[in-house]
């Protein structure tokens, strides 16, 4: 599926269908097709070395967006946070899944930017627990 | 189980009551339309749950609301942003959840925006009534004993046909474009003309247009009184009483523009100056009394257009919830 014919016919039905994302898992292998449709950070990496502690992390795929497109205020507040607390977005097309608090706590920086495109796993804030 | 699933409204006030989205093909019997305010936000409520977009929901107005979920199920909140909380845990609006029996679901009144509906997974099986539950608060029938909610009302919830599978957490979907986010937003709707157009001057029409309209605090769902320069006819139009539809923008001999709303009568004798297109209705239905309103002027195919857009955009919450919910 890695020829450039094959990759072709895939972006054509991600577009079709609206997907801006596409990952596939085979064996040791891992790819991960992006849909360029806006110019935003592709990275999901870590920009330093993540503290110690609790992490959120992504359960989806989609565009982070630390408040909701009906809020003028990020979700994070003061930084205080609750268990199963919504802390930022994932935003596929009209999806929005959220990013919860794995634990009571304080939480840390962002791990990642806004706009970025994050998938399963990804790190999204540091949780000191408390 | 010995009874329907129930839940049972903690504190509400009589703004708040049972609608889905109206009752149509009764209005030859003076019976209005009722139904919900802003249909897009019920329509995205019962869609993110894998309802029917047409089950009964609660329009929460511009007022706090408690309830008790007496039975496991999943609920969903769309339209103005209440900044509800589930047994105190934030939600966001736009948003579907899982909901267990014994919690509290607890709604205020919105800083922006007018109207939060909340939709349950079965929707609110009320009676129907003349082919709706939606309450008909003018003349006191269906909803829920046909009147606004208050603390101690306990509203049966149906039977989902299938019980949607919500994941940890939610989720949700993006407004429609349009949707109020601050309070100081002047909203805009598009306005075909109407049959008296011609009986108003030209400065008229100019001030009709160009004039941004006060929505004055005796204003309901019967209806919206506009406060801002008066529009006088060439001379006073006389009209024999005449059907008319929610959207309709009449002009009293006073000049102020009035706009007939879902409670409003099945008929009226005022000139109309012209009629609010069915797809920006729902704008009208998140203005807030004292808010901004600008008119802005639109063909019938604009309007076919405007339907077409509405329409994209719930077939899109459609799939985004499907999506989540892994149907």
């Amino acid at each position: 599926m890695t020829d450039p014919q094959s990759l072709a016919e895939i972006a054509r039905h991600m577009a079709a269908r609206g997907i801006e994302v596409l990952e596939v898992r085979s064996g040791d292998r891992h790819y991960r097709l992006v849909a360029e449709a806006e110019a935003a950070p592709v990275a999901a990496a870590p920009p330093s070395p993540p503290p110690a502690g609790h992490f959120t992390k992504a359960a989806g795929i989609g565009r982070l967006r630390f408040h909701h497109p009906q809020r003028g205020r990020p979700e994070t507040g003061n930084g205080a946070v609750r268990k199963g607390q919504v802390l930022a977005y994932l935003q596929a097309g009209l999806l929005l899944q959220p990013v919860l608090a794995p634990c009571d706590g304080t939480i840390g920086p962002a791990l990642a930017e806004e706009g970025a495109l994050l998938g399963h796993g990804d790190k999204v804030f540091a949780i000191r627990p408390g | 189980m010995t009874g329907p699933a129930m839940i049972e409204i903690l504190a509400a006030t009589p703004l708040s009551s049972v609608q889905d989205l109206g009752r149509s093909g009764v209005r030859r019997y003076g019976i209005g339309v009722s139904g919900a305010m802003d249909p897009m936000a019920l329509s995205a409520a019962n869609l993110l749950l894998g309802n029917e977009r047409g089950a009964a929901g609660i329009e929460i107005t511009a007022s706090p609301l408690r309830l008790r979920f007496l039975a496991d199920t999943a609920f969903s909140l769309c339209g103005a942003d209440g900044a509800a909380t589930l047994d105190g845990l934030p939600l966001p609006p736009f948003w579907a959840m899982a909901a267990r029996a014994g919690q509290e679901l607890s709604v205020r009144a919105p800083r922006a925006g007018m109207r939060a509906y909340l939709a349950v997974a079965g929707g609110i099986d009320v009676p129907v009534v003349m082919g709706s539950r939606s309450t008909d608060l003018k003349t006191g029938f269906g909803g829920h004993e046909g009147r606004g909610l208050a603390a101690g009302d306990r509203l049966p919830i149906g039977t989902p046909a299938a019980p949607p599978r919500i994941p940890e957490g939610g989720f949700g979907v993006a407004p429609p474009a349009g949707m109020p986010l601050s309070e100081a937003d002047t909203t805009e709707v598009r306005v075909i003309r109407a049959a008296q157009y011609g009986r108003f001057p030209e400065a008229a029409h100019e001030t009709f247009w160009s004039t941004a309209w006060t929505l004055r605090p005796d204003s309901n769902r019967m209806g919206f009184r506009l406060a801002g320069p008066a529009l006088i006819p060439v001379e006073r139009v006389e009209l024999l009483s005449h059907g008319i539809l929610p959207g309709v923008v009449q002009v009293p001999p006073a000049g102020e523009p009035m706009i007939q709303l879902n409670d409003a009568n099945t008929c009226g004798g005022y000139p109309k100056m012209g009629v609010v297109i069915g797809a920006d209705l729902w704008r009208l239905g998140q203005l807030r009394l004292g808010g901004g309103l600008r008119f802005a002027e639109a063909t019938r195919e604009e309007a076919l257009a405007a339907r077409a857009a509405n329409e994209a955009y719930l077939a899109g919450v459609s799939r985004a919830s499907r999506l989540a919910r892994r149907v």
